[in-house]
């Protein structure tokens, strides 16, 4: 087996919680959802650009509150209303919506008035953007009822200002932004991944030169970062097998990462 | 997985790229300061210009006294205000006396008009300042050495004794003479003179091509050499006629 293919899986980009690396960024906006979640909110907002552990985020808060709370999460978006009310109806029934069968949604706004001060119910939704209006705007209605809450995660596009203006502006409790991560930052996750798996042979040959150029390449963002070193290894992997004189195992190889960063298209030749 | 070949084509591409970037950045930044001194330069000139024509032209309108020798002396003048500038008034230009003894203040400005050139070189640009300096060293006459004083003495007694008497070691002697001053084309003369009364001179001969080399003339100087070597074979020619050949010093 490739002595790099290790290396190349510690950076899957995949929500995966045994490769989530605990950063001063990300820790703190850990502990204001957590915080949140003791408060009687209707709303919150996560927001930032792609790529900066959203839904990472979401779904560590989803793991380690499962048990305590009645807390859903919803990864893929849901663009089809009648799938949306089927997700709900789960949620909220707690059984699976009959076949052949369709739902009111006033229904729904009547059975949470039901159940209020019985039940909490948080539903995470990821790639909030992608929702359409309708469905926004049901969402919303449901959150006013005070039994359903929701953290919408978005990106920090245009978009957010439509939910975060249009439909939520006066319910949302809380917004929490996550931005791209410092150089410290993105030093402590490429070794702290790479450890993860126990690749510490590759770790300490990351360099503060390698970061730099990481850094100045992805601008601090995870999941690009992720990528060009995913497709750094590729490299690695190929000219072991092919023409393993073109690197020394005691130096990372500045000349894959940019072969890596050109390929990935981050430089453009 | 991509295509690694045609990746690292790019990877050779982007490092050119790299390397060139900060090479071109340079050049257009030497280029630009280098132009905004130069209008700097030339601004500063202008106004300079103008101020010391002012001041020429003050002192020169104070100077008005009677000229007994021509030329030298109006140049110094001119130098004088021109260097002095500001400093020198025109009564210090007026009690002033010149290297040689001859009170300016006896001389009169027969000519006012200051070239423009002799004006313009006056500013701070280091092209001018060397102008002027060369200018300024043309009228002094230097400090004369005993030395020197003695050294003309004994050449001016040679050569009267050679035109008498036509030694060839007179004429050596003097060829030496001007050669160890460093006057190349007197010794090589010298030397030519030397040779033509006796050939058989080693010393003249290796003066002539040594002094031959050092005025810029290096064929000639093998070609004279290799001729007096193939005849004599003389370590000393060909040792020379080595260091010629290879430049190195001698």
């Amino acid at each position: 087996m490739s002595y790099f293919n290790v290396a190349k899986e510690c950076f899957i980009d995949e929500i995966n919680l045994d490769s989530y690396v605990e950063l001063p960024g990300s820790v703190m906006a850990y502990e204001e959802l957590e915080m949140a979640f003791e408060k009687p909110f209707k709303l919150m907002l996560l927001y930032g650009e792609p790529g900066t552990g959203k839904s990472l985020l979401l779904k560590k808060i989803y793991e380690k509150k499962k048990y305590q709370k009645e807390i859903h999460y919803i990864d893929s978006p849901i663009l089809n209303e009648e799938e949306f009310f089927r997700k709900l109806f789960a949620i909220l029934i707690q059984k699976p919506m009959p076949k052949n069968n369709k739902v009111d949604f006033n229904t729904f706004v009547e059975f949470c008035k039901v159940i209020k001060g019985q039940r909490e119910i948080i539903i995470l939704l990821d790639e909030a953007q992608l929702y359409p209006k309708k469905i926004l705007e049901e969402i919303r209605v449901l959150s006013d009822t005070g039994v359903v809450r929701f953290v919408i995660a978005v990106h920090k596009t245009n978009d957010e200002d439509v939910i975060a203006k249009s439909h939520f502006q006066t319910r949302i409790w809380g917004s929490i932004e996550l931005k791209n991560a410092t150089k410290d930052e993105l030093k402590t996750y490429i070794h702290q991944r790479l450890l993860k798996f126990n690749q510490f042979e590759i770790a300490n040959q990351i360099k503060q030169k390698n970061i730099d150029f990481i850094y100045k390449i992805t601008n601090g963002n995870f999941r690009a970062c992720s990528k060009l070193m995913y497709t750094t290894f590729e490299i690695y992997q190929y000219y072991e097998k092919n023409d393993p004189s073109q690197f020394t195992r005691d130096k990372f190889s500045q000349k894959f990462l940019e072969m890596a960063a050109i390929a990935t298209g981050a430089i453009d030749v | 997985m991509y295509d690694i070949p045609e990746l690292e084509k790019k990877w050779r591409k982007y490092k050119r790229k790299k390397i060139q970037k900060p090479i071109i950045i340079g050049s257009i930044a030497t280029v630009l300061l280098i132009g905004s001194g130069l209008l700097l330069s030339t601004y500063l000139n202008k106004s300079n210009k103008k101020v010391i024509v002012k001041t020429t032209q003050t002192a020169q309108s104070n100077i008005n006294t009677k000229s007994n020798n021509g030329a030298i002396i109006i140049k110094k003048v001119n130098n004088t205000n021109s260097l002095v500038n500001v400093k020198a008034t025109p009564q210090q230009a007026n009690n002033a006396q010149n290297d040689n003894g001859i009170d300016i203040s006896k001389a009169e400005i027969v000519e006012p008009n200051v070239p423009d050139d002799d004006i313009r070189v006056i500013g701070f640009n280091s092209k001018d300042k060397k102008k002027i300096k060369k200018k300024y060293e043309d009228i002094l006459i230097p400090n004369q050495s005993k030395e020197d004083i003695q050294d003309r003495e004994k050449i001016a007694d040679i050569e009267d004794r050679f035109k008498s008497y036509q030694d060839p070691k007179d004429s050596l002697k003097l060829a030496k003479i001007y050669y160890k001053k460093g006057d190349y084309k007197k010794a090589e003369s010298w030397a030519v003179s030397t040779n033509n009364i006796d050939g058989d001179i080693e010393e003249s001969w290796l003066i002539f091509a040594k002094s031959r080399a050092k005025q810029g003339f290096r064929k000639d100087a093998i070609k004279v050499l290799q001729s007096y070597y193939d005849e004599t074979n003389s370590v000393k020619a060909k040792e020379l006629l080595k260091k010629i050949r290879f430049g190195k010093p001698f």
